[in-house]
């Protein structure tokens, strides 16, 4: 439709109208991603995750500059958790990356994780996808925290970085979320605040100790991002993983990520739609009231519902009705 | 402190005055604005544990009750009212109004050199290192400050005036490297050597932790404290080396209590840096000074002076074994909080700062700067700056109160309000240490969550009227917010931009330009070499006045090397 | 809170980077925020900033806060500048914006103007009109 053409076609405004209709469900996803696919696979995907604090959005601003040092455009997604309560949003990563404002090879997105089922949402990806169709050549996605949305980022990126802060005990953390497995390059920020050789070290050794499918070692590299000092480095080991990638398995890679996201989405819908229709079952309300008065066990409750014919003619009618 | 005998009288008199008081009247809990909760009154039982020595008599260590025997007895407190709009012309002639209405302006305990104390307020672009013909000025000249760009505006800002005679303070976040060289190489084209010059250094880098408006990175932020401090030190006796301000925290949102532990802390941390570039603290420490917030609480206001005074001293001692007295004495010259004021019946902001002056007057600070009732409209009107004046007079001449030194001493209440307050700030030291010190609690923003928290209190406060600001939420006769009453001539700008270009066109460019490379140099050298770096910068800046370079040209010299914005 | 199919409120809050008291407009993030809405908060050195950004985060309502200047060009600046790029955002100011130039301002396009003592309900229900 309009939009995409003119999306295609290079009209900024028209991708940030496509980025919000897909955010406000205004429009079909799977339309929108099967126009656009054969327009994705030009950009390189680039996961940033971390705790909160550990200067992040600094150390995309000083890439980003980097980057298009080097001559390439630039789409930064920054996602911030929306309230579990009221669904509102801070969001405010924005505001480290002020030189790029006016930079048209520079597109920024904020966006808030919005409910949605599970981590980084499939919004999320989506987006991550418009931005390439749009033909940045890097797109980088910021996530704040640990867990699970940090291994949805490591789904869809090609290099994923780990920032973390000496002093904050993020090692036992971060290896508590699985993320050490998944992790291209770590980044020690803030080394102006000393102790950073110490984490550097529990960060060698806990690597020795975890198993990749790939052969790839990952860098550790410390860096000041607020005075640009050494993140070069960090644009170089992307360089260098990228490069690891293309010698054999890039493609294979891409298609997996594919792959883990098809399956992650089919996940995520079935879990959505089964969610809505149970709220309108009755014996879903019935057995809900039973194991709240001790009636009946959780197990048993379950096990009605899902052997009801009833409630899968309910699931395949709200497949039919959509 | 008192004998058993007494506690014992006093707790069966507290006893029975319990018994007086309905069930309801037990639970009647105050607090103080700060959030520290209160008893109904006060008894000696209440300071029984503390130690005589940390009360003291004014004058003595640990000057809980005042630097001097002698408080307002011989000398009112300093009239420290700024004054910045429009032009050097424009300012010159409020200044002039101001020295009109009489008062005590002059700063200094020596009788025979009383230099005029000229707060000077720049506008926005000034203070942020832009000149006014640059695209970031725009709309922005002469609107709440004076604008200052250049050796010519200086020259109209100054005519028919004594420099030697004028204590001058340009408060600007990031830029006082660049406004004091421009001063001194004012001075020496006029023939007044620096030595000769009395100047308020107002350098405030640290600003980033308590606003969010843009600033160098925490790293380099900090490396211009020493870096002034070092040349001040060496080259200019007369001046004051250090703003430590509490005002900007306060108005930001910090409690007292937050507000004195900050400043504290931020004054250890630039000691602590000015020691790696041999500056000692007993040799600095005497001219530093404090510019803190006055709340309208007005106990809880004189407790926290009182015990900042104490715990500056304790700790300058302890931290860093000063052996000079001057070295643990930080005179404060405070400003009744802005953030108090109101729109609405903008007469009632006169009652409260008559209140909030009288509070500091009462604690025995150095210097008062009280706000005009209109400031929540516009930058005060003539009228009103009038009646901030008239405030100190009044308080100072006819209302007895700076017959005694420190008069609150003794109070049980006081007493005990000034230990809890030191108390509470302790504890907010021992958690920046706990969090790994001052710098990581700049740079990863704990000191802005905490007072952003602090905010939030109490604007939820406000705006549910469960703090009563009276005819703005309770007490609401009219909505409407009223006219301004002083405006800014909006052909300030023209004027300003005119001029600068004209100064640029005047000049030998191929002299600044080389000049400005020097200053970049030598920027690079303190990015790149510090400590050993530190003093390069501010003779490469003075040269670069001296060659007719701008403020925003040797400000910009600053951004590109060490970079700017919002680093953390 | 599952929030599919409801439309929720962007909010783009901009101050520039010379205006140093910011504890105001903190506290309408917040207040905006617990409301629903998402809040992206910016400051802008140059005020074409403010329209850049809103044009790729594309907001309902564009907010900005002046304290002691500035107005005077920003916002016709602003206000022109969205209108040539076709964007329906709604644009407020606040901060302290003297009562005089209030009708000038309204003329220019601002559709709120929110000075320090009003009640932030004002503003959540002045925001909340752009889905009404």
């Amino acid at each position: 439709m309009e939009l995409v053409r003119k999306m295609l076609g290079g009209d900024a405004d028209a991708l940030s109208q496509l980025i919000g209709a897909v955010e406000d469900d205004l429009i079909n996803i799977s339309e929108i991603m099967s126009k656009i696919h054969q327009n994705t696979g030009h950009g390189y995907y680039i996961g940033i995750t971390g705790p909160p604090g550990a200067g992040k959005s600094t150390l995309i601003d000083k890439l980003t500059t980097v980057m298009r040092e080097e001559g390439h455009s630039v789409g930064i997604v920054m996602v911030d958790p929306s309230s579990h309560i009221t669904g509102g949003a801070l969001l405010g990563d924005r505001v480290r990356m002020q030189k790029h404002y006016l930079d048209e090879g520079v597109f920024m997105r904020s966006m808030g994780t919005r409910g949605g089922v599970g981590g980084l949402s499939r919004k999320a990806r989506a987006v991550v996808r418009l931005l390439d169709a749009f033909k940045k050549d890097f797109i980088l996605v910021e996530t704040t925290g640990v867990g699970q949305v940090e291994t949805d980022i490591c789904d869809i990126s090609d290099t994923n970085i780990l920032v973390l802060v000496p002093n904050a005990g993020d090692v036992i953390q971060a290896m508590k979320a699985g993320i050490m497995e998944t992790a291209d390059i770590f980044v020690i920020n803030k080394t102006d605040l000393g102790n950073a050789d110490n984490l550097a070290v529990d960060l060698s050794l806990a690597l020795e100790q975890q198993k990749r499918r790939d052969n790839w070692i990952p860098p550790i590299i410390d860096v000041q991002a607020s005075n640009s000092l050494r993140v070069q480095q960090v644009y170089e080991a992307i360089q260098l993983h990228r490069k690891f990638l293309d010698e054999g398995l890039f493609l294979q890679h891409r298609r997996r990520k594919g792959v883990e996201d098809f399956k992650k989405l089919v996940r995520e819908e079935l879990l959505d739609r089964f969610v809505t229709v149970l709220k309108n079952n009755q014996k879903f309300k019935t057995n809900l009231d039973r194991v709240e008065r001790g009636e009946i066990d959780p197990y048993s409750a379950c096990a009605e519902i899902l052997n009801s014919v009833e409630t899968w003619e309910a699931l395949r009618n709200s497949f039919s009705n959509k | 402190m008192f004998d058993k005998e007494t506690i014992e009288k006093n707790r069966s008199m507290e006893e029975n005055q319990r018994k007086q008081m309905t069930d309801i009247e037990q639970t009647v809990k105050a607090r103080t604005i700060g959030g520290i909760d209160l008893k109904s009154s006060y008894t000696p039982a209440d300071i029984d544990g503390m130690s005589y020595e940390d009360i003291s008599v004014p004058g003595q260590y640990p000057f809980t009750r005042g630097y001097r025997p002698l408080q307002y007895q011989t000398q009112p407190w300093v009239m420290r009212h700024g004054r910045g709009f429009g032009t050097g012309a424009n300012t010159r002639e409020r200044g002039d109004f101001l020295e009109s209405l009489g008062g005590a302006y002059h700063v200094g305990d020596s009788p025979k050199e009383k230099p005029f104390a000229f707060t000077l307020l720049l506008d926005l672009p000034s203070q942020c290192g832009y000149d006014p013909d640059a695209p970031e000025a725009r709309g922005r000249v002469g609107e709440c400050g004076v604008s200052i760009s250049n050796m010519w505006d200086l020259e109209e800002l100054f005519e028919g005036k004594k420099i030697e005679n004028t204590e001058v303070i340009f408060i600007t976040p990031d830029a006082s490297l660049p406004f004091v060289a421009q001063y001194v190489a004012y001075a020496e084209k006029h023939g007044i050597p620096a030595n000769k010059l009395h100047l308020k250094s107002c350098n405030l880098f640290y600003h980033q932790w308590y606003w969010d408006s843009a600033a160098f990175p925490p790293e380099y932020a900090m490396r211009q404290g020493p870096e002034l401090i070092k040349y001040l030190y060496e080259n200019v006796p007369l001046a004051e080396l250090q703003s430590l301000t509490g005002y900007n925290p306060g108005e930001a949102g910090a409690s007292p209590a937050q507000e004195l532990a900050f400043t504290i802390a931020t004054g250890v941390a630039i000691v602590e840096e000015c020691a790696k570039v041999g500056l000692k603290p007993d040799d600095i420490l005497p001219r530093f000074y404090a510019h803190d917030h006055i709340s309208m609480d007005i106990f809880e206001t004189v407790a926290k002076f009182r015990a900042k005074r104490r715990m500056f001293a304790k700790i300058m001692k302890e931290k860093f074994g000063c052996k000079n007295q001057q070295a643990l004495i930080l005179r404060n010259y405070p400003q009744t909080g802005g953030s108090f004021l109101t729109a609405r019946e903008p007469e009632n902001n006169i009652i409260r700062a008559t209140l909030m002056t009288l509070a500091a007057v009462l604690a025995g600070v150095d210097g008062i700067w009280t706000a005009s009732y209109d400031e929540a409209l516009n930058i005060p009107s003539e009228p009103a700056v009038k009646l901030a004046i008239r405030t100190h007079q009044i308080i100072y001449h006819e209302s007895g109160v700076p017959a005694v030194t420190d008069p609150l001493g003794g109070s049980y209440y006081i007493e005990w309000l000034t230990n809890r307050m030191e108390e509470e700030a302790n504890k907010l030291l021992q958690e920046i240490d706990k969090r790994g010190g001052y710098m990581k609690c700049w740079s990863d923003g704990w000191f802005r969550r905490v007072l952003s928290e602090e905010a939030r209190k109490t604007h939820d406060a406000i705006n549910s009227c469960e703090r009563v600001v009276v005819g703005e939420n309770t007490y609401v006769l009219d909505e409407t917010i009223p006219n301004a009453t002083f405006r800014v001539d909006p052909g300030v700008e023209k004027k300003a931009i005119d001029r600068v270009r004209k100064f640029r066109e005047q000049r030998d460019s191929e002299m600044t330009e080389k000049a400005l490379r020097k200053v970049r140099d030598a920027a690079v050298k303190i990015r790149d070499e510090w400590p050993h770096s530190c003093g390069v910068l501010m003779p490469a800046l003075i040269e670069a006045f001296n060659s007719k370079a701008t403020i925003g040209e040797t400000h910009n010299a600053l951004k590109e090397v060490w970079g700017y914005g919002y680093s953390w | 809170m599952d929030t599919r199919g409801k439309r929720t409120i962007r909010v783009l809050l901009a101050k520039s980077d010379q205006d140093a008291h910011d504890r105001g407009l903190r506290y309408i993030a917040g207040v905006l925020r617990d409301a629903g809405m998402e809040v992206i908060l910016m400051r802008y050195r140059i005020c074409e900033e403010v329209v850049s950004v809103a044009r790729q985060e594309n907001v309902d309502v564009v907010g900005m806060s002046f304290y002691g200047s500035g107005y005077r060009y920003d916002v016709p600046a602003v206000s022109m500048s969205l209108k040539e790029h076709n964007l329906t955002a709604k644009f407020i100011i606040g901060g302290t914006i003297p009562r005089e130039d209030w009708p000038m301002l309204t003329e220019m396009g601002v559709e709120g103007i929110f000075v320090p003592g009003m009640k932030t309900e004002e503003i959540v229900e002045c925001i909340r009109q752009v889905r009404a």
